[in-house]
């Protein structure tokens, strides 16, 4: 290319008003050519402009990243939950198995002491039954006018 | 549209989004980051996406709001010191050094233009993007954006010239 030709491609380059196609001409000539030295301070600028492009995205990019993370969540919080099971079951088993048990050696004796303690609960209940047999004239009240069939 | 259709859609822009990330977060981290992020929210996003005619356009606009607001909360916490060290005029050893390779300092530059003028020498003059193209993804009108650019080139060469004895 002329050089007059360039210097005028310059200072409407300066100006903003080149087109592309023109921008592409200096790039061109500024990167592949031995340049005046009255022009070498340009030849940096699209150097680097030129080298700029090449630059790449080298990290790869992920879309599922969200999808991962809810993913991973959850499969921890069944293992919390399912290791929490374990542990409560481990830990009430243990109770029993600590808690006195056997003070009563004789089976005979302890088989009278369960059927004594039984007995005391069912009077408990059946204390409370008697209470409920008030409930008992409702019935005959109602039976006056509702028959049953 | 499922990821393989969407990561195939990126594909081609992706590092146009990441360069002008680079551009103006210039940490290597932050950018890929910022891209990344960008990308999961247009995933996000990605039934509207069909709306827009020029997608590439659309998404590089994006990434460019991402990361003025990224800049802008972080010149609200703590971009003090780095401003400081700009403002340094004084050149260390090291510093000196390494301005000698020419392309680094034209890239310290292209950092120190305004935001605006950054995104607009990206667009153009690294990723040759038409004034229509640039007008979409920046929402000025293209007188403006000509007017930026001149100002851009015009000041890269003035750095340039205030530290080099060219003979011009």
């Amino acid at each position: 290319m002329e050089f007059n030709e360039i210097k005028l491609l310059l200072e409407k380059y300066e100006e903003g008003e080149t087109s592309l196609t023109e921008e592409k001409q200096l790039k061109e000539y500024f990167t592949s050519e031995e340049v005046p030295k009255e022009l070498e301070i340009y030849k940096n600028t699209f150097q680097f402009a030129k080298n700029s492009k090449n630059i790449q995205l080298e990290r790869p990019v992920t879309v599922n990243r969200n999808f991962s993370k809810y993913w991973y969540a959850g499969i921890a919080a069944s293992i919390l939950l399912l290791l929490s099971f374990l542990f409560f079951d481990m830990n009430t088993s243990n109770n029993i198995k600590n808690s006195e048990l056997g003070t009563i050696e004789d089976p005979e004796q302890a088989y009278l002491k369960t059927k004594e303690t039984l007995k005391m609960i069912a009077e408990v209940f059946n204390d409370g039954r008697e209470d409920l047999e008030y409930l008992d004239e409702f019935n005959k009240t109602k039976d006056k006018f509702i028959k049953e069939q | 549209m499922n990821h393989h259709t969407f990561l195939r859609l990126i594909d081609p822009v992706k590092d146009k989004m990441y360069r002008l990330a680079l551009r103006l977060l210039i940490s290597k981290e932050a950018a890929e980051d910022a891209t990344q992020e960008v990308i999961l929210k247009i995933w996000n996003r990605k039934n509207k996406v069909k709306d827009y005619a020029n997608i590439e356009a659309f998404m590089i606009s994006v990434t460019k709001n991402y990361c003025l607001d990224q800049l802008k909360s972080k010149r609200n916490n703590n971009l003090r010191i780095t401003h400081t060290n700009y403002d340094n005029n004084e050149l260390g050893v090291d510093r000196r050094l390494e301005l000698k390779d020419e392309l680094v300092q034209i890239q310290r530059i292209v950092e120190r233009l305004p935001d605006q003028q950054k995104i607009i020498f990206q667009l153009r003059d690294v990723e040759e993007y038409e004034f229509i193209e640039i007008a979409e993804i920046t929402k000025m009108n293209e007188p403006a954006i000509r007017v930026a650019l001149s100002r851009a080139r015009k000041k890269i060469k003035e750095e340039l010239l205030k530290t080099h004895n060219y003979g011009i």
